[in-house]
């Protein structure tokens, strides 16, 4: 919506503006993009990718849960790895991790070959599983304080640590509350703290919302972000296209094991066909009007079921408008009209035929 | 019937834990009853000889020769050297039961009326070692009156040896009275073997399902919660039996011919009902206990300590009035009695049937009672845990 | 960090209260239900009488004597049986429908008429054999020496024999051994402790071991706090069993405390390698290996005798490579050396069997134990 408004900000100032604006309109809006981009490389400088994983493969059995696979994160991004229940998500963290073995591929972290001995790599990864991984038997604060100290062995750092660790999910009142005892989605902020607290500077976050209520959703997003405000490099896994949206600058989809699409969400939505989707629900319509509004440019496609119009647009700009008019023109009146932009759904579709989300 | 159904489905995570209890148990049985066949010296039977070590520190003299050569007739007497090392390792691993030793002179202390005394080596209190004892006391006694009475040492020991010939005839009626009894031995420890097995598996399962059920429960249930425990008893009914004729088809495997009469028969009806109420029982601890881990625990406690004091591994006769009332509150009890009941009947009469047969409804009735005593603290804890009413 | 691992660990065990319950007092309440049983063997003060029915033959009331030893033997409170005089058809009914152990049949010589063989049955005919040996005792000696007095004679042959050195008392009681089997079974079972304690620690074990694993401390350090916190509690646990026989139920352990605590401490390591065993080399769910350990500790406590005393002592005979690597019948073995020998050499033999055995446990666990990727997990 921000570039929406930007867009017609740039349009009447054309008049006004000194000549380096008026001149090329096109370049202009390049321009703009250009100095927004300077503003992004002055927050994130292109460095060696922190994890490569290249041409992994890994079978169980008969199946082939990566299919040569390849994946880089940078310094400081969100990466969202994005695709459907079985596509091999879990799977490549998993590898990532060095809990299971690959058959072919290579994986780097730090710029250094992974294995289950390196220590070093390992005391700078910090983990959220899907499944919540913390002992019953330990209160909230033993239970970060004893994932914390299996990387700090410092007691007073520690300790300051794990402080720091409880304020960021926000549990301080429930330190002496036994797992068992906390809501879900306590209990997920508890898994996150476990996970974080020593700190580390790659953080793997695999469908850590899963079953979560929205507002406790919403404070991990949140407090994932934050994170990575602060340095942290982030690989954060879901079939949530929502949260992807929200939260990752870049976006890699992942299908039976392979890589679909790459780039950021910007990017991807542009490779694909659709722009726009517009519903309009009629009051009436007779078939002429309707004939009329199907003619519209860069109408992709437009169906109508009952009172209802589905149109869907290509990429393009104006669309909006020439639907309005023409509405007003015929005196189409409608009770409610509603856009929606492409989402990584429509994306994930166009390219695989599938929903996310079955 | 759903329940019925899921319920092998469950029980099939279990098959490996279950398999491997059925064949560690069918295997202690077997080796039970090939090796109390061959024991010589178990507490349980009465006649055996002891095997005795005697050494003779006396040299030659007819009081010792005699006191040795009678000895040896009563027992099965072995050589060992007068090493203290020896004789104790001896005693230990059970080689001897027993070990006396004439010290020197002893011969013409004895005779001459000064009390000598023989040194002996046993473990105190076991048959074997009380039998030998008796026999050299019954000796000495004798010859030390006909000693008082002022024989001579030929007569003293000739009397003493014609006189301890003297012996009772015993007249058994029937000779097959001792296979059948060592075979309520045997069926005395499936007391263990079922007890152990279903109430481990039992346990496990129940638990199992209680969990999964509860979250159903939650989504869709109509039908009532006694529904979903008897179909859930049924299943259980359907494992014991299957375990029940395992067991009793490894009993006819290894005494053929003593099963297919009518003691057998008794031996099948006594361990089935037996079986069923093991079954009802641990249902009833699978409804209670809520740790998996407490699960096994309570399969042991419960199958080695009745058998213990019900009179599996140590017999009836032998135990106290005060372990015979604590043990009469459970069904094992009455389960071995029959066996042993049955074990001594000869000919069906209903003489010997009624207390067999008084005994086989008691085991039931402590079955029925398991059963609604489990239904019982399931509606308890539904309406505890509960304020509505969901069936 | 291992003080950090230790101490976490530790509270862990600590607070599964179920747990701990079942494994320290599940022995307990064995070995009370043993004592229960055991406890009549060794006073011989109770004893039930039994019935048996007489045939009123000629014989029979011609000898008075007899008559009067039945009398004796039927009344009061220590009385051996209960008799009635019958006919034989009736005698012989009441025998098969076990109303009667024996019937007794006074022809020229007693006959005992039994259905079934048993120590009721021995017991009658040691006292009628007696009758008869003493009767013919009497008569010889009276015979040969008329002036001496019957009632004389009675009085030195019932007079109290000193056949016998002065009684060890000590350290040579029957029972004693069971309870040696149920601390070697207690033994072995804890090993569930270590079992959990490691399989916490495994990747494919759930995502606590993910997380675990996937974290930078040297899993050697994982491993040996785990088990060292595992190792006092199974320790401990060991201990109150034996304060529990010892001071409670006064079972007899012998005097050297400190072999006694040597053995057991043996026998701890043994049961953690047990449980590091049982946890790597056995895939499957928790459920599954417990009840490996389970079923195991109970073959082997049945091998050592534990329900069958004889069965130990086939097995030393017959089979004895057997008797040396069960540690149950090891740890029985040493504790009963300990009770019954004054040199401790067949204890020490028995706990190196026991170190040799935890050895090879640990060598076939150990390339399990280090980090590594699963196939699948």
């Amino acid at each position: 919506m921000e570039k929406e408004t930007k867009k017609k900000v740039t349009i009447k100032p054309k008049k006004e503006t000194k000549k380096k604006v008026t001149i090329k309109p096109k370049k202009e809006t390049k321009k703009k993009e250009t100095i927004k981009s300077k503003k992004e490389i002055k927050k994130k400088i292109v460095k060696k990718p922190i994890v490569e994983i290249k041409n992994l493969v890994k079978n169980y059995k008969k199946v082939t849960a990566l299919d040569d696979f390849n994946l880089e994160i940078k310094e400081g991004e969100i990466l969202g790895l994005l695709g459907p229940n079985g596509s091999g998500k879990t799977t490549c963290i998993n590898c990532l991790l060095s809990l299971i073995t690959f058959d072919k591929g290579m994986i780097k972290i730090f710029d250094k070959e992974m294995s289950p001995e390196a220590y070093d790599i390992k005391s700078k990864i910090g983990v959220i599983f899907q499944d919540v991984a913390v002992f019953n038997e330990l209160t909230v604060l033993e239970n970060i304080d004893y994932f914390c100290g299996l990387y700090i062995s410092d007691h007073k750092l520690r300790k300051q640590y794990v402080e720091e660790a409880v304020k960021f999910v926000g549990l301080e009142e429930f330190l002496k509350f036994r797992p068992k005892q906390l809501s879900g989605g306590l209990l997920r902020r508890l898994n996150i703290a476990c996970g974080i607290a020593h700190k580390p500077s790659l953080i793997f976050f695999d469908e850590p919302t899963v079953g979560v209520d929205p507002q406790s959703r919403n404070k991990i997003l949140e407090g994932i972000k934050e994170l990575n405000k602060k340095g942290a490099t982030i690989l954060y896994t879901t079939h949530y296209m929502e949260e992807v949206e929200q939260l990752c600058d870049r976006i890699v989809i992942i299908d039976k094991g392979k890589e679909i699409a790459n780039g950021s969400k910007q990017e991807l939505k542009e490779k694909i066909k659709i722009g726009e989707k517009v519903t309009i629900e009629v009051l009436e319509i007779n078939p002429e009007q309707y004939k009329k509004i199907s003619k519209i440019k860069n109408i992709l496609d437009i169906e109508q079921i009952g009172n209802t119009i589905n149109i869907v647009f290509k990429n393009g700009n104006h669309n909006l408008d020439t639907l309005i008019d023409l509405l007003k023109a015929e005196d189409i009146k409608y009770e409610r009209f509603f856009s929606e932009r492409p989402t990584l759904n429509d994306v994930f579709l166009e390219m695989t035929g599938k929903e996310l989300r079955d | 019937m759903t329940v019925f159904k899921n319920y092998f489905k469950i029980a099939k995570r279990y098959m490996f834990t279950i398999v491997l209890y059925i064949v560690i148990f069918l295997g202690i049985s077997a080796i039970m009853s090939i090796a109390s066949n061959s024991s010589e010296s178990n507490m349980y039977s009465s006649l055996a000889k002891p095997t005795i070590g005697i050494i003779n520190n006396d040299g030659k003299s007819i009081f010792t020769d005699t006191f040795i050569e009678y000895l040896n007739e009563k027992t099965n007497v072995k050589d060992i050297d007068y090493d203290i090392s020896d004789i104790k390792d001896a005693i230990f691993y059970r080689k001897l039961d027993y070990v006396v030793v004439i010290p020197k002179g002893y011969a013409f202390s004895f005779i001459n009326l000064n009390n000598p005394q023989l040194e002996t080596y046993e473990i105190k209190g076991s048959y074997a070692s009380v039998y030998p004892k008796l026999l050299i006391e019954q000796f000495l006694k004798f010859s030390k009156l006909y000693a008082e009475s002022g024989f001579g040492v030929n007569d003293i020991v000739n009397n003493t040896i014609e006189d301890l010939k003297q012996e009772v005839e015993i007249k058994p009626i029937e000779k097959e009275t001792e296979e059948l009894n060592l075979l309520a031995v045997k069926f005395n420890y499936l007391n263990y073997s079922f007890l152990a097995i279903l109430i481990l598996i039992i346990s496990l399962i129940t638990n199992k399902f209680k969990k999964e059920n509860l979250k159903r429960r939650n989504l869709a249930s109509s039908k009532p919660f006694s529904r979903i425990n008897f179909e859930l008893f049924l299943g259980h009914l359907v494992l014991t039996i299957i375990v029940w004729i395992i067991f009793m088809l490894l009993m006819i495997i290894m005494h053929k011919s003593q099963m297919f009469n009518s003691q057998g028969l008794l031996y099948i009806m006594n361990s089935f009902v037996f079986a069923i109420t093991a079954l009802a029982l641990s249902f009833f601890i699978g409804n209670i206990v809520k740790d998996e881990e407490a699960a096994g625990s309570l399969a042991n406690v419960v199958s080695l300590g009745t058998s213990f004091i019900c009179g599996a591994f140590v017999p009836q006769i032998l135990l106290g009035d005060f372990v015979l009332t604590i043990a009469k509150l459970f069904p094992s009890y009455y389960f071995i009695l029959n066996n042993e009941l049955i074990g001594k009947t000869n000919s069906i009469s209903w003489v010997t049937f009624s207390p067999i047969l008084f005994n086989l409804i008691i085991v039931f009735v402590f079955g029925v009672c398991y059963y609604l005593l489990t239904i019982l603290f399931n509606k308890i804890n539904l309406l505890k845990k509960k304020g509505e009413i969901y069936d | 960090m291992f003080w950090h691992v230790f101490v976490n660990q530790f509270k862990m065990i600590i607070r599964r209260k179920e747990m701990l319950f079942w494994v320290i007092f599940f022995p307990v309440i064995l070995a009370t239900f043993f004592n229960l049983a055991f406890s009549n063997l060794t006073t011989q003060e109770q004893f039930k009488s039994f019935n048996i029915a007489v045939i009123e033959t000629e014989n029979y009331q011609q000898d008075n004597n007899f008559q009067g030893l039945l009398n004796q033997l039927s009344t009061g409170k220590n009385k051996i049986f209960n008799y009635e005089i019958s006919t034989e058809v009736v005698a012989l009914e009441k025998l098969n429908n076990n109303e009667i152990t024996a019937y007794l049949n006074y022809q020229d010589k007693i006959e005992i008429v039994v259905n079934d063989n048993n120590s009721n049955v021995s017991i009658l005919k040691g006292i009628i054999d007696n009758y008869y040996q003493t009767s013919s005792m009497f008569t010889t000696i009276i015979s040969y020496r008329p002036f001496l007095e019957s009632e004389e004679l009675m009085t030195k042959f019932n007079s109290p024999s000193t056949f016998f050195q002065g009684e060890e008392s000590k350290n040579t009681d029957y029972t004693v051994i069971y309870f040696y089997t149920l601390i070697g079974m207690a033994c072995l079972y804890s090993a569930s402790f270590s079992m959990f304690a490691i399989n916490r620690l495994e990747a494919n074990s759930g995502a606590k071991g993910a997380r675990t694993s996937v974290s930078s401390a040297p899993k050697y350090k994982m491993i040996l706090s785990s088990l060292l916190a595992t190792f006092i509690i199974q320790f401990i646990s060991l201990l109150v069993l034996l304060a529990y026989l010892i001071f409670i139920l006064k079972i007899n352990f012998g005097n050297n405390l400190n072999l006694i605590l040597l053995v057991c401490f043996v026998g701890t390591i043994v049961s953690s390698m047990l449980g590091i065993f049982v946890s790597t080399l056995f895939k499957g769910n928790v459920e599954k290996k417990t009840g490996i350990i389970i079923g195991y500790t109970m073959v082997c406590s049945f091998l050592a005798g534990m329900m069958f005393i004889d069965m130990k002592y086939i097995v030393a005979d017959k089979f004895p490579i057997l008797a040396n690597i069960n540690p149950v019948n090891l740890i029985t073995d040493s504790l009963y050396a300990i009770y019954y020998y004054s040199e401790p050499s067949r204890v020490f033999i028995n706990v190196f069997f026991l170190l040799m055995f935890a050895f090879v446990l640990f060598l076939l666990s150990i390339n399990s134990l280090r980090r590594k990727r699963y196939d699948s997990i």
